[in-house]
């Protein structure tokens, strides 16, 4: 059977007009990286989930199963792909993102020492991490990075309220630091903070620390006041 | 004989044959953990930092500055931290105390998680158990919600299942989130994060992950463990199904969170002990029960306990 010219024809247009359509609008909402990559994890999420529910034994259980403990079950999957995508773990908590150690960082690693001043200028070690044991696995040194970033990292673009505000962050941070610096080693107290930004190579003949590039990068005394 | 049939067992979903005490066994490990997790951990020494730094999660930034003020002091954090680990203890054992407490104790150790991390990142660190917790809660009182459920004979299954469900889920979101950058797996980053891991601050011993700076093999084999990591990150979901890669995947998991802590100084004790759930047939027979424990104490006090105590403990 022969489909009529003006029917093809007409039918072609649509096609036309359709491309047209989608693409002036992609255009329009002029889709982010951000967006594709989420559109893509969420096809791969998709994906994984898809697959979860082919074997038949999977099926079978997912037929067997009690309305709540479906109900239960579909609200940790929306629980978990929403916190997945969302990208916001402050947001979505408890259901957060998994995306650690997932962006390229090949380049020299840069980390935050803090240093303790005694009153007759020795330098003491201080480490948060130890002074707050509960915030461990990293938590509190990806904490000062951040601060102490804030204040004087080259990456984040702010004005001069923010920085005020970051500066001020990072005082009183100090503030609490030498307190409880004081308050668990009394033998050795301090009245100020020095912050260190430490550059280590990715290759090097000795070890890593022998060879890294140290930077002082501010002072905070006891009150938390920068010096 | 086919080789391949060494490594061929049917597919069946996890746990599809557990009873009462496999739940019990995993309400011990879980609610264990909690306990030891509050016994090892100052979490009121937060309330020494003030609240003007914090960061804090939705959910507690939504309180009012006055209750927030309340939830963030030491005094309270230390109340909540006893409060949570006597009724971690009491869930440990008892199937009651989980029924009517559950809820309760699911919300304030979410609630001492969130105060934790409006300091620093949002880890994952607790998270599983903090879902297992809520699931156990939740289908700890499913009979009042369907009362129909009572006699279900899925009870303990669906639970177990929904928790080692969720690990495996989380480990593949990890995998699939890394593929969508994939050139994180073959450049220096690996190397980049092991060395700065090793100078971090932290409470864990000096590691070895520093040594990828001078020796090149160190950086090859960690780059090589971070691929294979990977992969098995994103087959977890099978581990649900099929027996035999469960073991191998347990084996290679525990290794690869022992590695993690020797070379990047990052302990994941709370899911290597959740680790135990995904064995079957392991269940709570020889665990002792509430009243047993208090009948011991009471026999200890002088009184004259039931002549079958050593025999429930």
């Amino acid at each position: 059977m022969s489909i009529p010219q003006s029917l093809s024809r007409k039918s072609a247009v649509v096609r036309v007009v359709c491309v047209v359509a989608v693409a002036a609008v992609l255009a329009e909402l002029t889709i982010s990286r951000e967006t594709v990559l989420i559109i893509a994890e969420g096809l791969l999420l998709a994906g994984l989930f898809s697959l979860l529910v082919l074997p038949g034994t999977c099926r079978r259980a997912w037929d067997g199963m009690p309305g709540p403990y479906r109900a239960l079950s579909l609200f940790l999957m929306f629980g978990l792909v929403f916190g997945q995508l969302a990208h916001n773990k402050r947001g979505t908590f408890p259901f957060i993102s998994f995306n650690m150690y997932a962006r390229s960082e090949a380049y020299p690693p840069v980390g935050v020492i803090v240093i303790g001043n005694a009153a007759d200028g020795s330098k003491v070690p201080v480490s948060p991490a130890q002074l707050y044991p509960n915030l461990s696995h990293n938590r509190m040194a990806n904490f000062v990075s951040h601060l102490v970033g804030r204040v004087y990292g080259t990456k984040i673009e702010m004005d001069v309220e923010e920085h005020e505000a970051a500066v001020d962050k990072l005082g009183q941070f100090s503030k609490a630091l030498v307190r409880a610096h004081n308050l668990r080693n009394p033998s050795q107290p301090i009245i100020g903070v020095f912050y260190e930004q430490v550059t280590y190579p990715l290759r090097s003949q000795g070890p890593a620390a022998d060879s890294a590039h140290y930077l002082e990068v501010g002072y905070f005394d006891s009150k938390g006041v920068l010096r | 004989m086919n080789p391949l049939n060494m490594f061929w067992s049917p597919w069946r979903v996890i746990h599809e044959q557990a009873d009462k005490g496999s739940l019990a066994f995993a309400r011990f490990v879980v609610f264990g953990f909690w306990a030891i997790y509050l016994t090892i951990s100052p979490i009121e020494l937060v309330g020494e930092l003030p609240l003007e730094i914090a960061r804090p999660v939705r959910l507690l930034e939504l309180l009012p500055h006055g209750l927030q003020q309340f939830c963030f002091s030491g005094s309270t954090l230390y109340v909540l931290r006893y409060v949570c680990l006597g009724l971690s203890l009491l869930c440990m054992f008892s199937d009651k105390a989980l029924r009517y407490t559950g809820l309760p104790l699911f919300f304030a150790l979410a609630m001492i998680q969130g105060i934790l991390r409006s300091w620093g990142s949002v880890n994952h660190g607790e998270i599983a158990p903090l879902l297992a917790t809520m699931i156990l809660a939740i289908c700890a009182t499913d009979d009042l919600i369907w009362p129909a459920l009572k006699k279900h004979s899925g009870r303990a299954f669906y639970p177990l299942a929904m928790i080692c469900g969720c690990i495996c889920v989380a480990y593949s979101f990890v995998a699939l989130h890394r593929l969508l950058d994939p050139t994180v797996l073959f450049d220096d980053s690996m190397r980049g994060w092991a060395i700065k891991s090793s100078y971090k601050d932290n409470f864990l011993p000096a590691g070895f992950g520093h040594l990828a700076a001078q020796y090149e093999s160190v950086a090859l084999l960690l780059k090589v463990g971070f691929i294979v990591t990977t992969l098995f990150e994103l087959l977890s979901p099978v581990a649900l199904f099929h027996r035999r890669f469960r073991y191998v995947w347990l084996i290679y998991m525990a290794g690869f969170h022992i590695a993690t802590m020797l070379f990047m100084r990052i302990l994941f004790w709370e899911n290597m002990l959740l680790y135990l759930l995904f064995f079957e047939g392991i269940n709570s027979d020889s665990l002792p029960t509430t009243g047993a424990i208090w009948r011991k104490i009471r026999t200890f006090g002088g009184h004259t306990g039931s002549p079958d105590v050593a025999a429930d403990l």
